[in-house]
């Protein structure tokens, strides 16, 4: 019992240092750390206050508050997996990971809970401005729960940029995180809202992840039909799925690739 | 260390062999390594040096036989728990500092060097608050050393610790290593320098395209594999430079004579004493990949 307990508190502080130090890397990193709050700021200020643009049902300054938190949650989800770990393959530096006694699995860990605290800061900071310079007309449990949604929304993206981490090489991950960010924000129906989009568009827009998070999103924020969210759950656990299945693949692929 | 383990073998590979792609990177090797014993892998590129550690580390997989660490399969937890690297990194993430990743590898281990101790162990007092980012060569290559023996580990993997190094930065990991082995830990170096062999490890395994070409003591090693080449311009014949002292092989091209040699200044002084109208003479390091091709060639007519 001893034993076990030693272990588990072993793993915890192993967990906890990884990710604090993991964070504190990335903070450190401006082409990341601005990047992943400029964009969404930027966008939600432009849109939110600066257009006088009412693109749908959803008031403006509410309905720029969830695409842009959904933005920057795709963005932290997909740079902070894609680009870093391409990198970090290509340098050996995963491979002394892998040999060192830190459980793999840590190494997940870390990231994941990183993009959630990126997040976490990305949506706060967009709630904050929302709620001192416009109005979201919500109960406060209910905009916890809009926000949590909106935070873990983070999760399939990290699986799909973990996946293309595993597919490119250092010197093209930035090149093809980019080429699949912008069409999710764009084709998803975050930025444009689907509604909007041409018909053969709308098709495209339903099978991609983007969509099924800010749709999930909206709901939260309207309340609508439980089995409407359900249905997007389900499609954005399938996206992390195959996700981590490619990543595995590609793992066991990986043995000594970046050592000569 | 407890005494029952203290002269059992740490590695032990059993008809190992191991392909990439289509090409045979490790052919039918058996060998095993005792505790306490300093062994260096010696061999040109593509000899299946780093091959051969990966498969100790666990990160490869052979595609037959059998490899143990500790009596573990490699890559287990509890064979890395007992196991430090130091691996051709060339980068590490630049924004950390030295203390925060020798921090974070010390976490890893469950008995590990204090903070203090590890930074004395590598020669890094004085920047652990520097980000990775802005260490020189040397002091990076410190850095991986202390990540390596910051658990304490019984077993020491170092993948060509000193390569692309200056003499001097050289010197003192030699010494650093040589301080941490002086606790009768088990060391496993890769490396294409004769030299370091000398200076760190007590048996030496020659490694050629993916075959043990000799194993040995590294003064029997050392005697069979020549360290100069000393070239010239000569009348003689071949045959008689093959019987100047120290001479291991003779190759004659472009109207010069290449003699590999393990007693360079023996050989000079009788090749001057055989040729006195001897020209335009140089002595050189050999490049490894000749530095025992005589070894290769004696095995390949002697089938």
């Amino acid at each position: 019992m001893n034993e076990v307990r030693r272990s588990v508190f072993h793993l915890a502080r192993i967990a906890a240092r990884e990710s604090a130090l993991e964070f504190l890397k990335c903070l450190r990193i401006p082409a990341f750390s601005v990047s992943c709050l400029a964009l969404p700021l930027v966008m939600f200020l432009f849109f939110g206050f600066g257009m006088n643009w009412e693109p749908s049902s959803v008031p403006q300054i509410q309905y720029w508050t969830v695409a842009a938190s959904c933005i920057g949650a795709i963005g932290v989800g997909l740079f902070g997996f894609g680009v870093y770990i391409a990198t970090e393959r290509g340098q050996g530096w995963l491979l002394l990971k892998r040999v060192s006694p830190m459980p793999p699995s840590m190494y997940f860990f870390a990231k994941t809970s990183m993009a959630i605290l990126f997040s976490l800061i990305v949506v706060g900071l967009i709630f904050c401005i929302a709620l001192l310079f416009g109005r979201i007309d919500l109960q406060l449990p209910r905009m916890l729960v809009l926000i949590a949604v909106l935070v873990l929304s983070t999760i399939p993206f990290c699986a799909l940029g973990l996946a293309i981490g595993y597919l490119t090489g250092p010197n093209s991950s930035h090149a093809v995180v980019n080429l699949v960010y912008l069409p999710l924000l764009f084709l998803g129906g975050v930025v444009v809202p689907y509604q909007l989009l041409p018909d053969f568009l709308q098709f495209v827009a339903v099978s991609l992840p983007s969509f099924h998070a800010i749709q999930l999103a909206f709901q939260v924020l309207e309340q609508t039909s439980v089995s409407d969210s359900l249905r997007h759950v389900t499609v954005l656990v399938l996206y992390t799925v195959a996700s981590l299945a490619i990543a595995v693949w590609c793992y066991y692929r990986d043995e000594g690739v970046t050592y000569g | 260390m407890d005494s029952s383990e203290s002269n059992s073998a740490v590695i032990s590979l059993q008809g190992v062999t191991k392909s990439h792609r289509d090409v045979e990177a490790l052919t039918d090797i058996t060998l095993s390594i005792e505790s306490g014993c300093s062994t260096a892998l010696l061999g040109p590129n593509g000899a299946g040096k780093s091959t051969l550690l990966n498969l100790i580390l666990g990160s490869m997989r052979p595609d037959s036989g059998q490899v143990s660490v500790f009596g573990l399969r490699p890559g287990s937890i509890a064979a890395r728990l007992r196991s430090g690297a130091m691996l051709q990194v060339t980068g590490v993430p630049a924004t950390l500092t030295v203390q925060e990743h020798i921090e974070l590898f010390r976490t890893y281990y469950i008995e590990p060097l204090t903070f203090e101790e590890a930074v004395q162990r590598a020669n890094l007092a004085g920047l652990e608050r520097r980000r990775y980012g802005t260490l020189s060569g040397g002091e990076k290559q410190r850095l991986h050393f202390a990540l390596a023996i910051c658990g304490q580990p019984q077993l020491l993997v170092l993948d060509e610790p000193t390569t692309a190094m200056d003499v001097q930065t050289r010197l003192s990991m030699w010494e650093q290593i040589r301080q941490f082995m002086a606790e009768g830990r088990t060391l496993l170096l890769s490396t294409h320098n004769l030299r370091e062999c000398e200076e760190l490890a007590e048996r030496v395994i020659l490694l050629n395209q993916g075959r043990i070409l000799a194993d040995n003591d590294s003064k029997a090693i050392r005697s069979m594999v020549s360290s100069t080449v000393v070239s010239a311009v000569s009348c003689l014949d071949p045959r008689e430079l093959a019987q100047l002292p120290g001479v291991l092989r003779v190759d004659a091209r472009n109207g010069r004579i290449h003699l590999f040699v393990n007693a360079p200044q023996q050989t000079v002084k009788s090749l001057l004493d055989q040729d006195p109208g001897l020209e335009d003479l140089t002595v050189q390091p050999a490049p490894l990949e000749e530095a025992y091709l005589h070894l290769v060639e004696d095995r390949s007519s002697t089938p």
